[in-house]
């Protein structure tokens, strides 16, 4: 039978081998781990350590040779062409090239095509500024194209040789040449460019009246006889990506433009787009990037047209997965929640703070702090609002991230929860049971003095009512050790009433329902031996005078006879 | 003809020599190649043939099954009609309640083989279903049919074929069955077995929340009467931990409670052994959460049980019956609580030293039994890697002496465990040994120790190893502390690396253990040499030179060991040669070459090793290496032709790339036609082989064609169409699939450079190369897009030589496809806005184009 089983081995009757999940399984694992611990060595592992080396500097000597025939130096052209053996068309040429082939109904794409090829350079620019203003069509379109070229260049493009020259005028009465799209579209390329560049340049796109012709370019929004808005585009949609494109970049260089784009009312076609929109493509991610734009600051769009656009971004979030466009979104649904009660409520209402909360998990900062923000804004409504947030299971999301190694984040989840901790008993009961106020305890302690206030804040914030339970509780956890050690660092004065008033709350309580049998304050007790008293006491001669009032009213209310007690003492004893 | 088939198979298993069964093997696949399906449906009728004896009927299984799944281009079962498998799938199913197990478990095999072809294709719904209703049957030998055939299944597929019903039905039946088999050993370790290969697709279950039912009724069998149960729930616990840490937080008080008790009490070591696994799970788990994801959702379970966990562990080294004599390495209590401390302190840091020093200190100094000495050392050697180094040497120093004496211990076995302890230490700390207090008084005892028993010889020399990778020059001088007896440390090595244990050594595969460690610590000398002993390398040279001179000359044949021995001293001249910066004589590299070419010759075959010293020469000497092609030409073309191993065709098609590259060889383009054509048919279209050496194919390929240009023409067509198959596997690439991504961006990579080197040249290659590439221009724009598309996590490196690439395709096929395209606007914007100098350069370089 023995000899049988080696036998079915061969090959018509082997026996299958383990499959790769057993890599993973039990026995391989502790096999790997024991020989790591009893150091042993194979043989097998002799020579593919020695060939690695071999392969990396193989991969050196290759890109150093790629890289020197490629010649990046790229101020001599003509090296390269020639380098190459085949040279670009010349300009020239191409003119020659199209009059006579033009005459021979060439057709337009064909043209495009050659011009594509054609090297243009900066000394072409008056010629091509000659040309744009010529009226045959292939002028136009050879003028516009190698205006496309030269602006995009990424060393010194003559954008102001474009508007000195007033070039600028032509290629903005161009974009309405939709009978010839190349000839649109290359033009909208060219002013796309002339947005991106420095404000002045902006500022001369404004001044011509663009922000009107590139938003009529997104298409329109329409009545129908019932009344319902509809959205109409004719346009193609390359023509459509360079309008939001341009529109994006306008908007980003000063909050004024934004305005005026704001006013054309361009976030419902916007809004549209975006919902027709393929997702992950590059289209998404303009649109989006465009919208976030717009959304960012004051002043915002219309209520209407937040509310318009809140249920298609939602969607959007969910549709997209490409880290760049998660993370614009991510921002302009933070620049919604900015707006007010009214976005919030509708945001709520479809169930956002759920789907948010889902993606606090990433790994990528920029997409946590937007949305940390957005759920901060959410919970600054009344007690109803932000119970309906935690009720959708934020809480050990935020709480993990109180963990998160960037300062920035876990300040910013100390505000947003700073607003829950002003909530009711059972809302502070619930982030005591997570042990999240644990943690923000521990937090005032941190050395940014940011999350330090923020922690403050929130520590300070769950003793507003005052309840036995859950001051016990914060005491317990050594947060009058934690505010009044804030109280004494370097820290605003508005901070440092608000620490003191949630000293006032836990003294109150204290005095109230747990003196000792003594009929001493505990708490009292607990301020004084940490050292809060004198911290206190030191503010008696500070010219702030709520911060002087507030430290009076606590040592007269909880610590006046103690002092004089003391004092009697002292008296006694040096007598 | 089912009269034939019957009596081959009773032939086969009845053979009585190796001829008969070479005979009858020889028929069964005569009768197999001449009409599979008809094949299929006479194993299916034997194995239902209850005449036949029970292993005839068992193999009929194996082969309907490997009959099945193979097939030249896809499995054969898929080139059967409609019909014919629906009749064999309802035939396969009668066996399942055959009277034999041997004939059942066979069936099993079928039906899971047969199942996990088809379920991917959503072909075999209903088989699911099946199984799990029948698990439930009342008859004993369907129900434990159904649960192997389930186990089977479980383990081959993937959780995403089976869908969110499957996994289900699967996991309640499996469920159901660890309640209704409680008292039957045999189907109770069936059913478990079938659950620990389920756990890893109930992601979606454990992601509801809705593990718990699984987690209790698997940790309500840890203490089953059955030991066989036993493991197996152990293993199930490991594997819920491994996939589910995050989700296991409400039963680690139940887990902890059950291992402990096992840990403590179970009379099996082996249960008691994977008890201690579940902790090493948790361990592994923790470490990996603050590696990755620097602890955020870490529940710190080691950290919280630290105090009784390692309290628990010590008690098991303490407790564990170690055998003196014992010389494998088999995984034992002891080595698996050692294995547990050393994860745990990689966790806890400085916070595991004191209760393990008091351990250990206890052990080591209050007896003179060799077993404590050795449990105490063991403890001692675990926790060094985690505990910082001061902290370390804090508590080790007053120690030392006390250990370095145990070195002459008499007990073998404690000899070894010093030798590993400081090897340990050499490997995590080198400078608590490798210092002027210590290390001189350690010196003599490890070069006795490497001439004591092998086991202590290899501990021995693996310190010298690691101190020799480890040790940095002291500030100020160019050596470290082993810079003066460097020359003894190659000599004793070299010694290790020669000796002889084959008669000393009982376990086959362990006689050669010391030569491997001896040749490693000889690598690790050389690549490790500081500046002062460059006079010492060039004398190794010259010695491991006649070394390998010797393993040939005067002998007619060569045994395995010389072999063996042929490859680790070409890796040793390897090594020297990469190491040594001064210059040599180009007399040394003819020597080195005729040598090789010696030991190819001896062996009559070529050798992975040899081709990678023929590569080191090639950097070292560069053109000088032209004039030996000739010679070394014949050996790659063997090597690609015959070679059998990958790694030798890998390390062949390098050495054509440091040729074409590094030697820029004119014999080259004499010889080429030779081995093109192996590197496309052979290797490239070469299913058996690993993926990694059609990457230097491919690479080579990219060379050849840089020095020989237009002279390539005959194979450009072939080789483009090749690329252009390579190119499309990397268009849907199932991105769950981990090692296939990764070996899709390395393709990426060799395809990228190959393009890039053929499209550079074709300037100076000439107008026919120019148009014979044209059609494919856009296939290759669009190929370098979807190299950079986001799923597959490009870096900047890998943007920065795709923008090559397509900035070379339009230097110099500007007319051939459309460049003009988002995508690459795209690349362009994003390199000018990266930060280094050259993304800026290769942009504007684009832009100027």
């Amino acid at each position: 039978m023995e000899e049988n089983k080696a036998n079915q081995e061969r090959e018509l009757f082997h026996i299958d081998k383990t499959s790769n999940k057993d890599s993973l399984k039990v026995a391989s694992r502790i096999e790997n781990r024991t020989n790591q611990f009893l150091n042993n060595k194979d043989a097998d592992g002799l020579g593919n350590n020695r060939s690695e080396h071999n392969e990396a500097s193989r991969k050196e000597i290759k890109n150093n040779k790629f890289a020197k025939n490629r010649n990046y130096e790229v101020n001599d052209e003509s090296d390269i062409t020639n380098a190459k053996g085949i040279p670009a068309e010349k300009i020239e040429h191409t003119i020659n090239q199209a009059q006579s082939l033009w005459e021979e109904e060439m057709t337009i794409m064909d043209y495009y095509e050659i011009l594509k090829n054609t090297k243009f350079e900066l000394s072409d620019f008056p010629l091509l500024q000659e040309l744009i203003n010529s009226d045959k069509d292939h002028n136009i379109l050879l003028a516009v194209v190698g205006l496309r070229k030269l602006i995009t260049l990424a060393d010194n493009p003559p954008i102001q040789n474009v508007i000195d020259t007033d070039v600028l005028s032509q290629l903005i009465t161009l974009v309405g040449r939709n009978d010839i799209p190349k000839i649109q579209f290359e033009t909208l390329w060219c002013l796309t460019n002339i947005a991106g560049g420095k404000t002045e340049h902006v500022q001369a796109l404004v001044d011509k009246g663009t922000i009107q012709i590139f938003t009529n370019l997104l298409g329109t929004i329409q009545k129908n006889e019932l009344g319902e808005e509809i959205f109409h585009c004719i346009h193609p949609m390359d023509i459509v990506d360079q309008s939001i494109w341009a529109l994006g970049n306008i908007a980003g260089e000063h909050v004024n433009y934004k305005a005026l784009i704001l006013k054309e009312g361009v976030i419902k076609p916007l809004s549209n787009i975006l919902k027709n929109v393929e997702p992950n493509s590059i289209m998404a991610k303009n649109c989006i990037w465009c919208i976030s734009n717009l959304l960012r600051d004051r002043p915002f769009p219309k209520i209407d047209e937040l509310l318009y656009i809140i249920p298609i971004i939602n969607e959007f979030f969910k549709i997209n997965d490409i880290e760049e466009i998660i993370i614009e979104c991510a921002r302009a649904i933070s620049y919604i929640s900015d707006a007010g009660e009214q976005t919030i409520n509708k945001m709520l209402k479809l169930g956002m703070a759920k789907i948010l909360s889902l993606h606090l998990n990433s790994s990528n900062v920029k997409i946590i702090f937007p949305l940390v923000r957005t759920l901060g804004n959410f919970v600054t409504g009344d007690d109803e609002e932000t119970q309906f947030v935690i009720d959708e299971g934020v809480l050990p999301n935020l709480h993990t991230l109180l963990s998160h190694p960037d300062k920035v984040i876990v300040k910013e989840v100390c505000w947003a929860l700073s607003n829950i901790c002003a909530g009711t008993i059972s809302q502070i009961s619930e982030l005591i049971e997570l042990g999240v106020i644990d943690k923000m305890i521990d937090l005032c302690h941190d050395d940014d003095h940011n999350i330090q206030r923020e922690a403050g804040w929130a520590i300070s914030n769950t003793t507003t009512l005052r309840d036995p339970d859950i001051v016990s509780e914060i005491v317990k956890s050594k947060g009058i050790e934690a505010l009044c050690y804030l109280l004494k660092s370097k820290i605003d004065i508005c901070t440092k009433c608000i620490l003191l008033e949630g000293i006032r709350n836990c003294l109150d309580v204290g005095q109230q329902s747990l003196t000792n049998e003594e009929g001493e304050n505990q708490f009292a007790l607990i301020v004084e031996n940490c050292g809060g008293l004198d911290t206190i006491e030191s503010f008696y001669t500070h010219e702030d005078s709520k911060l002087y009032k507030l430290s009076e009213e606590i040592i007269d209310s909880y610590f006046l006879t103690e002092v004089n007690l003391d004092v009697e003492e002292d008296m006694i004893q040096h007598f | 003809m089912q009269e034939d088939i019957g009596q081959v198979l009773t032939g086969f298993v009845m053979s009585k020599s190796n001829e008969e069964k070479e005979v009858n093997e020889e028929k069964i696949r005569a009768l197999k190649e001449a009409n599979p399906r008809d094949f299929l449906f006479a194993m299916i009728e034997q194995l239902n043939n209850e005449t036949l004896a029970t292993p005839a009927r068992h193999l009929t299984g194996i082969l309907f099954k490997n009959t099945a799944k193979g097939g030249d281009d896809g499995p054969l079962w898929f080139t059967l009609s409609d019909d014919d498998r629906a009749k064999l799938k309802e035939y396969i199913l009668i066996p399942l309640a055959d009277e034999y197990e041997e004939v059942r478990r066979s069936a099993c095999s079928c039906v899971a083989a047969v199942a996990c072809l088809e379920l991917p294709k959503q072909m075999w719904p209903e088989i699911i279903n099946n199984l799990c209703t029948h698990s439930g049957s009342e008859d004993l030998k369907i129900r434990q049919s159904s649960l192997i055939t389930l186990g089977y299944i479980c383990e081959e597929i993937d959780g995403e074929v089976l869908g969110n019903d499957n996994t289900n039905l699967v996991i309640s039946a499996l469920l159901e069955s660890l309640e209704a088999n409680e008292n039957n050993p045999a189907l109770m370790q069936i059913t478990m077995q079938a659950t620990y290969h389920s756990i890893d697709f109930a992601e979606n279950i454990f992601d509801k929340g809705e593990g718990s039912l699984i987690i209790e009724r698997v940790v309500k069998h840890g203490l089953n009467p059955d030991e066989e149960v036993r493991k197996k729930t152990m293993m199930c616990l490991s594997e819920i931990i491994r996939c589910y840490y995050s989700s296991v937080d409400k039963f680690m008080g139940p887990i902890s409670d059950l291992t402990s008790k096992i840990i403590r009490e179970d009379d099996d070591e082996e249960v008691a052994t994977l008890a201690i696994e579940v902790w090493c799970t948790v361990c592994e788990g923790e470490i990996d959460i603050y590696r990755r994801k620097k602890g955020e959702g870490c529940r710190n379970y080691i950290k919280e049980a630290s105090v009784d966990l390692i309290q628990l562990v010590l008690w098991c080294i303490e407790g564990s019956y170690v055998d003196e004599d014992d010389e494998s390495d088999n995984w034992n209590r002891s080595t698996a609580s050692g294995c547990c401390l050393s994860l745990m302190a990689q966790i806890l840091g400085d916070d595991i030293i004191e209760p393990v020093i008091n351990f250990a200190g206890k052990k080591i100094s209050e007896t003179e039994e060799w077993k404590d000495k050795y449990l105490g050392l063991l403890a001692l050697g675990a926790i060094l890697e985690g505990p910082t180094k001061e902290k370390l040497m804090e508590i080790l120093s007053p120690a030392m002496n006390t250990i370095i004496e145990l070195y002459k211990f008499e007990s073998r076995k404690v000899r070894e465990t010093v030798a590993w302890l400081f090897s340990k230490i050499a490997q995590n700390q080198p400078e608590i040994i490798g210092n002027e207090t210590v290390f001189p008084s350690l010196y003599s005892h490890i070069l006795d120790g490497l001439k004591d028993d092998t086991r202590v010889a290899c501990n021995s020399v693996s310190i010298i190893n690691e101190l020799a990778k480890g040790l940095k020059p002291v500030e100020g001088q160019i050596g470290n502390i082993l810079s003066n007896v460097y020359q003894e440390l190659i000599e004793k090595c070299t010694e290790c690396a020669y000796r002889d244990e084959t008669e000393n050594v009982h376990i086959p595969n362990q006689q050669n253990k010391i030569n491997i460690a001896g040749f490693d610590a000889l690598y690790s000398l050389f690549e490790n040499a500081p500046g002062n002993v460059m006079p010492l390398l060039m004398e190794s040279l010259q010695i491991f030179y006649d070394k390998l001179v010797a393993t040939y000359d005067g002998k007619d044949s060569i045994d395995n060991r010389t072999m063996e021995f042929q490859s680790f001293l070409c890796l040793c001249l390897q090594t020297l040669l990469n190491r040594i910066d001064t210059h040599l004589d180009t007399v040394i590299a003819d020597k080195i070459v005729e040598v090789i070419i010696n030991c190819f010759k001896s062996r009559n075959d070529v050798f992975e090793e040899g081709f990678l010293l023929l590569s080191a020469l090639c950097s070292k000497f560069e053109k000088h290496i032209d004039s030996h092609v000739p010679e070394i030409g014949p050996y790659i073309v063997h090597a690609l032709s015959q070679g059998e191993s990958s790694e030798t065709i890998k390390n062949a098609c390098g050495l054509i790339s440091d040729l074409c590259t590094m030697v820029e060889s004119h014999n080259i383009t004499e010889g080429f036609e030779n081995y093109v054509p192996l590197l496309l048919n052979n290797v490239m279209a070469n299913r058996t082989l690993q993926r990694d050496a059609k990457l230097s194919a491919v690479t080579a390929i990219g060379d050849t064609f840089l020095i020989t240009k237009e002279k390539f023409m005959p194979f450009l067509e072939e080789t483009l169409k090749y690329f252009n198959s390579a190119a499309e596997q990397c268009i849907d690439v199932n991105l769950a699939d981990y090692d296939l991504v990764e070996y899709i961006i390395k393709l990426q990579g060799a395809l990228i450079e190959s393009y890039t080197c053929i499209i550079q040249e074709v300037p100076e290659a000439g107008q026919l190369i120019h148009q014979t590439l044209q059609p494919y221009i856009p296939g290759i724009l669009k190929f370098s897009i979807i190299c950079v598309k986001n799923d597959f996590e490009p870096t900047l490196a890998r943007v920065k030589e795709v923008a090559g690439l397509i900035g070379d395709l339009i230097s110099t096929f500007r007319d051939s496809a459309d460049f003009n395209i988002q995508e690459v606007r795209e690349i362009i914007e994003f390199l000018s806005n990266q930060d280094d100098e050259e993304s800026k350069q290769i942009s504007q370089w684009l832009v100027s184009l």
